[in-house]
Parts: structure tokens; C-alpha cells; sequence
């Protein structure tokens, strides 16, 4: 069989042991793989727990399957939240990984929530490629209302944007429609 | 439980052909056995060539743990009239502390419980048991959550340097 081609030897993966010749214990190289090796909807479900700074700056690393589902995935940055995120890191950063996060989204962003970071650039970023964005919610970003303002004229969906830490004065309400 | 005696109950067979008998009650716990009982109520016996012998006894243990504290709360609401809740608080800790010790578990069983959880959908330990393993992940670096679930690092070096460039945060922050 040296001789065969790759293409034929195939023919031969398949080996039947009895029951009995095989091990009790599954190998260890099976069992090794099985975390990499989760089906992608799983993964996917798990990814959702961690939160998406953690996936963005850990779990991506991790191995070549975890990367490829949470790069290929558009459903898990539908929802993007990158509150609580424990000052962990600079505004810079969490600009950087939000912008992957909106990559990622490939145009599929609904929901997109910021603490203590999001810059006009940012937001305008973010609206120039989610056209299906329908919620903002934001805890004390440095948004002026002019950003909000072009924002919500890019974004026709949008339906909900929460602010939270900011002064609710008449040119505030005017900017995102209230008046 | 003398009435379980009365009840239907169902044979659930694992991958490696062990026979496990269940009530009805518990089986209907498992969304995809309970879709099967719905379409052909008369089968009693029910093959899964997905799930080994040790995860599924697991699997019913946990069913029948929920099945129980459901029973529980029932009666004492039918006693009362209404159940009080502290009581029902007490008995919600209860089982949340239950659920706690159930997953303390390896993390190659905790990989065949979430696949069977999945795949039998029981929706309460799918959750349960994707969310532990979330949590084994929270706060770890790459090399640790590697080394927590046995995992190989198949990256190669282009891979990762192109991470590195696209994701530079990840690097400089976090070690």
C-alpha cells in the first residue's frame, strides 16, 4: 500500500476493533482535541457568556477554531457590550477592540453599548458601517450631541439611545429628535 | 414516591448499550425525548448513540433533581394555597447550591454534558454547564484557559503575529 496514491489510501482510515482491543480510557489526543473542536453553535453560546472584551482580547488567542468561530460568526457582535469592562483598559483600547467588534459584525450591528470611552470618531465609525444599528447606549462617553446627531441621520433604524451621565438639556433633546 | 410504581416509565438506552429506566416525567425533561414521546406515544424504549453510559446517568440525575424540586414546590403550594416565598427562595438556593456541586466536574465531563445537554436540549443544564465553563474562562490568559481545558495551541506563528498587529491591545494589557 506504500505505493498507493494519498487519494486511495483513505480507503483505509476506517479500522474496526472488537470492543475488547480497545482502550477504556478515550486517548488523550481525542480528549485534547475535544475542547477545540466544539461545535461552533456551542462555542458560540459560551462566547456569549465570557462577554466580547474577554473574546477579543483571550479567547481568540487561544487556538485556530476559537479564532475562526468568533471571527467568522456575525451573530455573536449583533449585541455589542462593552460596559462593565472593570478599567481593565484605556478608552484608546477599548476604541481599538470596538472597531473590531464592528469588523466583525460585518455590517450586522444592532445594539452597541460604551462605558467611559466612545469618541465622535468612534460613533461615526460605527455608523458608517451598521446600517442596522437600532440601539446606543452610553455611560458617560465623550459624545458631543453633533456626533449624535449625524449618528442617528446615518442610522435610520435606530430606535432606542440611552444616555446615561449626561445633562438632558433642551439642545441635548433637540440633537437626537426629543424636541 | 409510591406513585412513581404507577407512572410510565421509559428505558433510555446509552452509546455503550446500558439500559437506564426513567419516569416519563423525568425523560420529558429532555425537550428532544419529549418531542419523540409527543410523535409516538407508545415507545418505551429510546436509543442515544450520542451520549455514553456515565454522562447520561449525569444527565438524569440532574432531570431528576429538577423534576423533584418542581414536585416539591407544587405540593407545598397546593398545601398552602400559595406558597410563601421564603420558602421557595429557600428552596431556589437550595437547588442553585445543588446545581453548584453537580458542576464540579472535570472539564472533559464538562464537555460531554454540554454536548449531551445540547443534543438531549435540556435547557437548564445547557445553561448551567456553558455557563461554567464561561466562568473557567472569565479572567484567564490565553496560555492559562490552554492549559485549564487541554487545548493545543495550533496557531502558527504567522497567525498569531497577524492577531498581534490586528488585535495589539490583547498583547500589551494583559501580559
Amino acid at each position: 500500500m506504500g505505493k498507493s496514491k494519498r487519494g486511495k489510501q483513505k480507503k483505509f482510515d476506517i479500522v474496526v476493533f472488537p470492543r475488547s482491543v480497545l482502550p477504556k480510557e478515550k486517548p488523550v489526543s481525542l480528549k485534547e482535541r475535544q475542547w477545540s473542536e466544539l461545535p461552533s453553535d456551542i462555542l458560540l453560546k459560551i462566547f456569549e457568556k465570557v462577554g466580547q472584551i474577554n473574546v477579543l482580547t483571550k479567547a481568540i488567542r487561544v487556538c485556530r477554531d476559537w479564532l475562526e468561530v468568533a471571527r467568522n460568526d456575525p451573530i455573536l457582535w449583533r449585541k455589542v457590550d462593552m460596559t462593565y469592562h472593570g478599567d481593565q483598559f484605556g478608552p484608546n483600547d477599548l476604541e481599538d477592540i470596538a472597531c473590531v467588534a464592528v469588523n466583525w459584525s460585518a455590517g450586522q450591528l444592532e445594539e452597541f453599548s460604551a462605558e467611559k470611552f466612545g469618541s465622535g470618531a468612534l460613533l461615526q465609525y460605527i455608523a458608517s458601517r451598521s446600517s442596522n444599528l437600532k440601539c446606543i447606549r452610553l455611560i458617560k462617553s465623550p459624545v458631543s450631541r453633533k456626533t449624535l446627531k449625524k449618528v442617528i441621520k446615518r442610522c435610520p433604524l435606530i430606535e432606542e439611545i440611552e444616555l446615561t451621565g449626561y445633562l438632558c438639556t433642551p439642545a441635548l433633546c433637540q440633537a437626537i429628535g426629543l424636541l | 414516591m409510591a406513585r412513581s410504581s404507577t407512572e410510565n416509565m421509559i428505558t433510555l438506552m446509552s452509546s455503550d448499550g446500558e439500559e437506564f429506566m426513567v419516569t416519563e416525567k423525568v425523560a420529558r425533561e429532555c425537550t428532544t425525548i419529549r418531542n419523540m414521546l409527543e410523535d409516538d406515544c407508545v415507545i418505551t424504549n429510546i436509543p442515544l448513540p450520542n451520549v455514553t453510559s456515565d454522562i447520561l446517568s449525569m444527565v438524569i440525575e440532574y432531570c431528576m433533581e429538577h423534576v423533584a424540586a418542581a414536585e416539591k414546590a407544587a405540593a407545598e403550594t397546593a398545601e398552602k394555597g400559595s406558597s410563601s416565598a421564603p420558602a421557595a427562595a429557600k428552596a431556589n438556593k437550595d437547588l442553585e447550591e445543588w446545581d453548584k456541586a453537580f458542576m464540579n466536574v472535570d472539564v472533559y465531563t464538562l464537555c460531554d454534558l454540554i454536548l449531551a445537554a445540547n443534543y438531549l436540549n435540556v435547557s437548564g443544564l445547557l445553561d448551567l454547564t456553558i455557563q461554567t465553563a464561561a466562568n473557567l474562562i472569565k479572567g484567564k490568559s490565553p496560555e492559562q484557559i490552554r492549559k485549564t481545558f487541554h487545548i493545543q495551541n495550533d496557531l502558527s506563528l504567522e497567525e498569531e503575529e497577524k492577531i498581534r498587529s490586528q488585535t495589539p491591545w490583547a498583547f500589551e494589557k494583559s501580559e
